[in-house]
């Protein structure tokens, strides 16, 4: 064996570990994270920490219902918001802008993407909360619910439009050519043909969208308020309850883990379990559809 | 040029009724609409950079980027420990998750094909690795953080230090290197590596010779891809980093990111001018990033475009 | 020739700068299957998109010259009534990814037909026509694309029927397909042509002597602009044309 060949089998043993490095930060990550919350199930009990919504850490109180409903509330109202602009935008770009005005619409989405969370936390902080505080409401801060929800929807505005147009794309150009050939106007083509061809990618785009907005962390606590409560509406009108404060999963773990010791940390890390499940909940789900309609289209072929 | 404006002319011979005024007036009116989703974005965009370009750009000056913060109540003092400290931090995660990011791609890419690679228990490795690379792009970045606490700075006692927060940032930045190398290598046409390996070299002298170069655009793209999440990440470090305004000396020293020190000045000092300043820093920041990651795909895809 | 479905005078296409087409003047007479062949690159294509104005879905296209069916000029038209008017198969079957009963439905649905019973009852007589009636009435819930390429051909050709057109244009409707499955489409034009006016686009010179009534030599001069060289009832063009590049073509000295 030359030099050369035992270099290029060495090479490949270092390759090959670089590539199972991935593999065990998954492992270490879940180990961790789930080794940590032991003591917090043991201790406090599953229902105990779930479905109660008291966390008063001083007094041993560890229930993080009201952190579940506050992410799920402010999530939902950044879907309610940012999905109908995204999918829309994703339209525009993918089949409706000239050339010219994609050139410039684009690298907005993409810069949108890229601005760091706290700076539209920031933005938030400094524009929307004091507006909305302005509303005549009894108990309403500015902070809550409908400030963090728009600028949840701004933040997952690129990640839905971006994913969305590429699956939009993806659609074959002949679908659109038999449409239109059968006098079918362009939007009639594009409602009823390109959309559903592309529905499982545009799905996708929008679970991938909700897994950004559950984990979304700093920029929720900028604006949200933070207090541990039930969110609910601050008068007999239902619309109110998005002028509630709120906390969210992300936000509980981020404010407490600098200083928490003991069976509280271990509850953080619990939080951490619970809101790691859900993002892979939605994630596999997103994955699902991306694969079994890919496997029902090749099997068409 | 011919335009596709509507007429009245029906067909005399087609005895079907179908109201086209309306369908056009329908598609005009939905068309609209995307039009103004369209230009809702932009103006998000404007309103968003623009309004913390003008009203940070006041708080920016040479004094702020050059002396460091004082610490105290009202946010005193200026930014240029952060901005040193997010430098430290860029090239030392990177430091980490570049090497690691691309020899993954190398393998899971130009290996995972292989003949030889029979064996199942390669082949499920492969499978699996895949699958983490993408769990971990969709892993919530608290969570990295709360992994990066219990591991770095609790267990192993990194502390709150550069070394940490690092440390876990590369376990942030990894997919995103894997993915993006994974795409530039794919991008290589095969007749280079059959020409290179036609003509004697081994795996080895065909990958670093001949098709690591052709990738390196795509490789150098992710890589300022990575820099710009260390630059905008906050959650992470927020866990891992401490807080510390001054300026570290080793690894092991705890410190601020500019993101952070907005963070900071926002809600703990309520010092709004000053984090509005350390926002349009972030956002120049930002732009700049953007602007080189699309001159490099511009001139990727001008080449393709001569290749064909 | 005096019953012309389709006619165009002085008719020139551009893309930008570079003329595709140039001076063309054909009268297409009704009800008869209309051969359009040449060598690759001459604009029959082109040409056969130009009668429902695909074309016009093409960025910088400029046309010259007019185009008439019926009497009446195309490019005054709205292009979505004439689409309808005109039907189009495509190269490639395209039919699109819903069940057989959706795809022959979407036409008249897109025109705001709703009423259940009446598409039923068009899916059937269109399924009949295109002779694919008996092969897919028991699963008309299945994908389109679960069918074969002869019968996705077939499916799309019933598809264009199902909107009722006059006019169906085929751009080299058999290309991508076996001979078995070629040949039912051959029979399936001739039957057409009995109620259709239909101009058909093929590589194949067996194919157009076998399918057309007339046929349309296109041939591309050094400016590589398309032209129509020679126009004539089949029999006439394969057995006494009356161009040298025709009969050059015809008997495969080139293209």
């Amino acid at each position: 064996m030359s030099g050369r060949m035992i270099v290029d089998k060495a090479v490949k043993v270092v390759l090959f570990a670089s590539a199972i490095i991935s593999i065990l930060i998954v492992l270490a990550i879940g180990f961790f994270i789930f080794r940590e919350s032991l003591d917090a199930w043991a201790k406090i009990g599953i229902s105990e920490m779930l479905f109660k919504s008291v966390w008063r850490p001083g007094q041993d109180q560890y229930g993080i219902l009201a952190m579940i409903v506050g992410s799920v509330s402010v999530t939902f109202g950044a879907i309610l918001m940012g999905v109908p602009l995204a999918l829309g935008c994703a339209i525009f770009l993918a089949e409706i802008a000239p050339a010219g005005v994609q050139s410039i619409v684009r690298p907005a989405v993409q810069l949108l993407a890229g601005i760091p969370s706290v700076v539209y936390g920031l933005f938030g902080l400094v524009i929307l909360v004091p507006m909305i505080r302005k509303l005549n409401v009894p108990g309403n801060s500015g902070f809550g619910l409908l400030a963090s929800s728009i600028v949840l929807a701004v933040m997952i505005l690129p990640t839905i439009a971006s994913i969305a147009e590429d699956a939009i794309r993806a659609v074959p150009e002949n679908y659109r050519q038999g449409s239109l050939a059968l006098g079918a106007t362009k939007w009639q083509t594009i409602t009823k043909v390109v959309l559903p061809a592309g529905k499982s990618g545009i799905i996708a785009a929008i679970i991938l969208g909700i897994g950004r907005a559950l984990g979304e962390t700093m920029a929720m606590i900028m604006v949200i308020g933070n207090s541990v409560i039930m969110p609910k509406p601050l008068t007999a009108n239902p619309l109110t309850f998005f002028l509630s404060q709120a906390r969210t999963l992300t936000g509980n773990i981020a404010v407490e883990i600098n200083y928490a010791t003991g069976l509280h940390a271990n509850a953080l890390f619990a939080t951490g379990v619970v809101l790691f499940a859900l993002i892979m909940i939605i994630n596999a789900s997103a994955r699902w559809i991306i694969t079994h309609d890919q496997r029902s289209s090749e099997k068409a072929r | 040029m011919i335009g596709e404006r509507s007429s009245e002319i029906t067909l005399a011979h087609t005895a079907k009724t179908r109201n086209l005024k309306t369908e056009h007036r329908v598609q005009k009116f939905w068309f609209s609409l995307m039009w103004l989703f369209g230009l809702i974005t932009v103006l998000i965009l404007i309103l968003v950079i623009g309004y913390v370009l003008v009203q940070g750009g006041k708080a920016v000056n040479w004094e702020l980027l050059t002396t460091p913060p004082k610490g105290g109540l009202s946010g005193e003092g200026g930014i240029s420990t952060t901005i040193a400290t997010t430098f430290y931090l860029v090239g030392l995660t990177l430091l980490i998750a570049t090497p690691l990011g691309v020899s993954a791609a190398v393998y899971l890419i130009e290996y995972a094909g292989e003949q030889s690679l029979s064996s199942k228990f390669l082949r499920t490795m492969i499978n699996i690795a895949n699958f983490a690379v993408e769990t971990l792009a969709g892993i919530p970045s608290i969570i990295f953080g709360l992994f990066g606490y219990v591991l770095f700075v609790s267990t192993l006692k990194f502390g709150f230090s550069l070394l940490s927060a690092s440390l876990a940032g590369a376990c942030l930045v990894l997919p995103t290197i894997i993915r993006t190398t994974e795409e530039a290598l794919l991008a290589v046409p095969d007749d280079y590596r059959r020409g290179s390996l036609a003509l004697g070299a081994t795996k080895w002298q065909t990958l670093s010779r001949i098709v690591l170069p052709a990738a390196m655009p795509g490789i150098i793209t992710g890589i300022i891809l990575s820099v710009g999440r260390v630059i905008s990440e906050t959650a992470v470090f927020y866990v891992t980093l401490g807080g510390s305004y001054r300026l570290p000396t080793s690894i092991m020293d705890s410190g601020r990111t500019l993101a952070l020190h907005l963070y900071y000045l926002a809600m703990d000092t309520r010092a709004f001018d000053k984090a509005m300043g350390t926002g349009a820093v972030l956002v120049v920041m930002i732009f700049l990033i953007n602007l080189v990651i699309n001159l490099i795909s511009r001139k990727l895809t001008a080449g393709v475009r001569k290749v064909r | 020739m005096n019953d012309s479905k389709l006619v165009t005078i002085n008719y020139s296409l551009y893309y930008g700068n570079f003329q595709a087409l140039k001076d063309i003047n054909i009268k297409i007479p009704e009800n008869k299957v209309t051969a359009l062949i040449g060598p690759s690159g001459c604009g029959k294509s082109t040409f056969l998109r130009s009668f429902n104005r695909m074309n016009d879905l093409i960025p910088g296209v400029r046309t010259e010259g007019s185009v008439l069916l019926d009497g009446e000029d195309l490019f005054k038209m709205d292009p979505v009534a004439l689409r309808q008017n005109v039907g189009m198969v495509f190269q490639k079957p395209n039919p699109f990814p819903k069940s057989i009963f959706d795809n022959i439905a979407y036409g008249p649905r897109v025109t705001g037909l709703k009423d259940r019973h009446k598409l039923e009852e068009i899916v059937e007589r269109s399924l009949r026509s295109a002779a694919l009636w008996d092969e897919v009435k028991d699963s008309l819930g299945k994908s389109g694309l679960e069918l074969s390429g002869g019968q996705q051909q077939r499916l799309c050709i019933a598809r264009a029927l199902a909107v009722e057109p006059t006019v169906i244009l085929m751009d080299e409707p058999a290309a991508s397909l076996d001979p078995i499955a070629t040949l039912r489409i051959e029979d399936l034009i001739h039957k057409l042509s009995e109620n259709y006016t239909i101009v058909i686009v093929t590589h194949n010179m067996q194919q157009a002597g076998r399918v057309s009534d007339y046929t349309a030599f296109f041939y591309t001069d050094e400016t590589r602009a398309g032209q129509l060289v020679e126009f004539d009832e089949t029999k006439t063009i394969f057995t006494n044309p009356s161009d040298q590049r025709t009969e050059d073509y015809i008997t495969g000295r080139f293209g």
